[in-house]
């Protein structure tokens, strides 16, 4: 009985194994295997890449939780104006929002002056720094990009001198200056900023 | 926002600074002893150990608590012996050191006036703590380990208080026999049941998921809706084919197009059957989602219910030990230990059933001779109880002692000046026993240490307030006294108005408010430019929302929607945008991070998901007394305070001891310095590149960064490396001294110049003195 069920199965995975390859799946995986392959140089960060207004910003990936849609926020009494922007909900958790423009004393991108309405790149992200979470708006979000540090030039002195106090150096990246923020002095001035 | 937090660590003595400091580093001494308990080779918690060990010792020399410096000191020499390989680490080691942990614990509890008194009384047992500790003791090898008491329970004073339950005089009955603390918890709970530690953050995490889902399931509701509409119009057109088949009948159709015309009519009709299937397999799939997801928020807000046990460990013991000491005789009966309470309440409850109970065996049980006179039982019995009553929460105590006599209340509030004889003689038994909760009340001639100070029942009247329930008295002269607490099942759940308020929701809790009303503008009236309008004959002034909360207002056409708040004493009307409705909401706090936002007490969600806020009412009460008074209070941290704090010197102190910390903060700030502070070096080092500082004062050895890995940094930066820095460290030799100053530190002092002059000098001679 048993020999008779072994059986069936070896030859039904015989009769898998053996089947005919689709048309044109040689050449597919031939390309893949000759393709040029990019090493991974060790000590490459990766970073995701987004915009606020009309500068370029990277923050560390690990530092992100998700990147949401955007929502409404609902501002604070009192604290109108400041790096505290309000309450955004994301995935039915209420979640402190911040503004990082008003942060890192950058120009006010045109999404900011209309504070509750939506434009089709502008998304939510959701950090997490060792449990503390924040969320803020950006213009547009790239996405993840490697590189590796030695790649990452001084700030420039023109930079505003918020700005500058939380760029640890320049990305050149698609013929723009990227600026890296400094993940742990970012938090610690957002969570700082709150009360 | 560090000041805030400053401010209110300035009311607050050195010894509790001490207090504070010991229970973060005890938790982290016990951590890293279980930690080398479980694996003996985690030796790089000996570090952490030292560390916290070393600043402990330096703190209580500080507030000049010896005996904590000679434990503090015995368990260092402990783990030096150990790093150095001269020293191997048994249980019983451990052990020790844990009750070392405990003893500082102890050491750091007793007032500053009975200090001398407890260090003579405990001589023996510091003696023979430190003797368990002393290298001696440790080297000498234990033949039977294992039936050596553990020293925390070598001093009979210190046994948990089930194994000497037996003190004289006393009978101490509960329907739960008084085991440690630790077990009580598992003990009390139902039977078998296991109980599980889940963080809060985790539940409200759940909590939201769950609630997500709810509002998944509300807007499939919608579109199960729309559906329906659909399938109406695609009978309308079936309707349409028939009237146009009918009307064809009349003209002659070759077979050919009768038959298209009817394939056409089969097609439809299957279409609609199909479409009544699938509506019905979606209205079924509606049905089930909601029940399930109505039933999964349920249980997860069900999760934040506790058993009552839970909060009313520590009230046997005290109603024995206090009983005890007035020389009378009484026991405590629970029941309904396993009522379930929500946790918030049950954690609030603490503080009202404390001053009741303690009110009850003061005032209420009599002395054991009394008692005999009145035919009463030499034992007293007080009862406290839990029951779930119609929707509310009951929590009753009972005392079977002498009663509240009704004449003694009428003479305290005629003596008080409450009100008049005449009056006092013709109010009810209820109405007098309302004066009991008035603030400063009391009926005791002499205040005593227990109660009588008369600020008993307006806490329990309070919290009651807070949490939206009611507190009754029941008294029998002679016979003992009921208190009898309804409270709301759950502060999770409340049911709210929502208002609109510079365009954006806020809810106000039902229970806290008067009335909300819509009134034409011109019933409006004037006066001194100030608006007000006529409710039940009494004047009520209006105040805008937008204005007490500073949000912009919308303003609106139509009539003016007014919340009325406040009590009969004084009464507000506050002018919001528009009502949005009732609703009931699941409350979320706020985060923490985000402090005490003014008039604001929670948050909330929408049933279509967008945030609201929750108004504390009782904040905006007085916030809203504030403005009518005319006492604007400035914006915090603008204009004024913004100025003086422009020509004092800021000066940030680094240091991982919270006593040292507050010690050097308030020695600077009393000279006038604008003091921050920062937890260790990587905090620092942030502090100083967010914001501008005169002078950095710093410890040396801390977590994370140390003081002279901060030094250096500061002076690789091109923008720092002016900064003055200075060294306060306990290290006191020529080597250290020459590693701070060789990292780069203008200045290098030891942490013994607290006691004199010396810092202040030297940060004076760095930069100069305060002009303020």
């Amino acid at each position: 009985m048993r020999n008779t069920v072994t059986q069936i199965h070896w030859s039904a995975a015989a009769r898998l194994l053996d089947r005919d390859m689709p048309d044109g799946y040689l050449d597919e995986r031939t390309d893949s295997a000759s393709a040029h392959k990019e090493v991974v140089e060790p000590g490459t960060k990766s970073s995701v890449i987004f915009r606020l207004g009309v500068e370029w910003l990277a923050l560390s990936t690990s530092m992100f939780q998700e990147v949401a849609e955007w929502s409404r926020v609902h501002k604070l009494p009192h604290h109108v104006g400041g790096i505290l922007r309000g309450l955004v909900n994301v995935r039915g958790e209420l979640l402190v929002c911040v503004s990082l423009d008003v942060l890192l004393g950058l120009e006010k991108s045109p999404e900011a002056n209309r504070p509750n309405e939506q434009t089709a790149r502008e998304r939510l992200l959701v950090c997490n720094r060792e449990g503390s979470r924040l969320a803020f708006f950006v213009s547009e979000v790239y996405g993840v990009h490697h590189f590796h540090p030695r790649d990452l030039k001084d700030v420039p002195a023109t930079l505003a001198k918020a700005a500058a106090t939380y760029i640890s150096g320049v990305l050149h990246w698609k013929n723009k200056a990227v600026g890296c923020l400094d993940d742990e002095l970012l938090f610690y001035a957002l969570n700082k900023g709150l009360a | 926002m560090s000041q805030n937090r400053l401010d209110s660590l300035d009311n607050r003595s050195m010894s509790e600074l001490f207090r504070m400091e010991v229970e973060t580093q005890s938790a982290v001494l016990t951590e890293c002893l279980l930690a080398l308990e479980r694996d003996s080779g985690a030796t790089d918690r000996l570090q952490d150990m030292m560390r916290a060990a070393h600043s402990l010792k330096g703190a209580a020399r500080i507030v000049g608590r010896n005996a904590a410096v000679q434990v503090a000191h015995s368990m260092e020499d402990c783990i030096v012996a150990v790093q150095n390989h001269k020293l191997i680490l048994t249980d019983r080691h451990i052990d020790a050191m844990l009750a070392g942990v405990d003893l500082l614990g102890r050491i750091a509890q007793v007032p500053d006036e009975d200090l001398e008194g407890w260090t003579a009384e405990h001589q023996t047992e510091m003696d023979s703590f430190l003797a368990s500790l002393s290298l001696d003791a440790t080297l000498a090898i234990d033949p039977v380990p294992t039936t050596i008491l553990p020293s925390k329970f070598a001093h009979p004073e210190d046994a948990p208080a089930g194994i000497r339950s037996k003190a004289p005089g006393i009978a101490l009955q509960t329907s739960v026999p008084a085991p440690p603390a630790s077990e009580f918890s598992t003990k009390s709970y139902a039977a078998g049941e296991r109980v599980l530690r889940v963080t809060t953050d985790n539940l409200n995490r759940l909590l939201g998921l769950a609630g997500e889902a709810r509002m998944g399931s509300r807007w499939l509701d919608t579109f199960a809706k729309e559906m329906l509409q659909l399938k109406r119009s695609q009978q309308g057109l079936a309707r349409n084919l028939d009237g146009l088949k009918e009307s064809l009948a009349e003209v002659a159709m070759s077979k050919r197009s009768a038959g298209r015309l009817n394939e056409f009519h089969d097609h439809l009709a299957n279409f609609q059957r199909s479409m009544v299937d699938r509506l019905e397999e979606l209205e079924q799939f509606d049905r089930r989602f909601a029940s399930l997801s109505t039933r999964l928020y349920q249980e997860v807000l069900d999760c934040r219910m506790r058993p009552f046990a839970d909060g009313i460990q520590m009230f046997p013991r005290m109603a024995r030990d206090l009983a005890h000491s007035l020389g009378k005789t009484a026991r405590l009966e629970v029941t309904g230990e396993s009522t379930t309470v929500d946790r918030d309440i049950l954690e609030r409850l603490k503080a009202p059933l404390d001053h009741l109970l303690r009110n009850a065996i003061d005032h209420g049980i009599e002395s054991p001779v009394q008692r005999q006179e009145a035919g009463k039982p030499i034992e007293g019995v007080l009862q406290l109880a839990a029951r779930h009553s119609a929707g509310m929460l009951l929590i009753i105590v009972t005392d079977d002692g002498r009663g509240i006599e009704l004449e003694a209340i009428r003479q305290a509030v005629v003596a008080k000046k409450l009100t008049t004889v005449e009056l006092a003689q013709k109010m009810s038994e209820a109405e007098l026993f309302e004066f009991l909760f008035l603030p400063g009340f009391t009926l005791k001639d002499s205040v005593s240490e227990i109660s009588g100070r008369g600020v008993g029942l307006d806490v329990v009247q309070t919290m009651v307030k807070e949490v939206g329930g009611s507190v009754r008295v029941f008294s029998q002269n002679g016979r003992g006294t009921r208190f009898q607490l309804e409270l709301p099942l759950t502060l999770s759940v409340i049911r709210t108005l929502i208002v609109e308020i510079g365009s954006e929701p806020y809810a106000f809790p039902l229970a806290r408010i008067d009335t909300a009303i819509k009134l034409p503008k011109d019933k409006i009236q004037s006066l001194e430019g100030r608006q007000h309008f006529t409710l039940a004959d009494q004047q009520i002034g209006l105040v805008a929302a937008s204005q007490v909360l500073e949000l912009e207002s919308q303003t609106t056409d139509d009539d003016v929607s007014i919340v009325v708040l406040g009590d009969k004493t004084a009464r507000y009307g506050l002018v919001v945008e528009r009502f949005l409705g009732e609703q009931e909401l699941v409350v979320r706090t706020l985060d923490a991070r985000l402090g005490k936002i003014q008039n604001i007490s929670a948050a909330a969600l929408m049933p279509d998901g967008s945030p609201l806020l929750i108004i504390d009412v009782d904040d905006l009460i007085r916030h809203i007394e504030n403005l009518v008074s005319g006492q604007r209070l400035t914006p915090i941290g603008r204009n004024g305070a913004g100025e003086t704090k422009k020509t004092r010197k800021r000066v940030l102190v680094v240091d991982d001891s919270l006593t040292v910390r507050e010690l050097e903060r308030k020695l600077l700030d009393s000279r006038g310095y604008a003091v921050d502070v920062a937890v260790d070096g990587m905090d620092g080092w942030n502090a100083v590149r967010t914001s501008h500082y005169d002078l950095v004062v710093t410890d040396v050895d801390m977590p994370r960064l140390d003081g002279i890995e901060l030094v250096t940094l500061i002076r690789k930066d091109t923008r720092l490396k002016s900064l003055p820095v200075m060294i306060v460290s306990y290290k006191d030799r020529q080597e250290d001294r020459q590693r701070g100053l060789e990292a780069g530190a203008d200045y290098y002092l030891t942490k013994g110049s607290f006691h004199d002059e010396t810092l202040v000098t030297a940060v004076a001679d760095l930069i100069g003195r305060t002009d303020s």
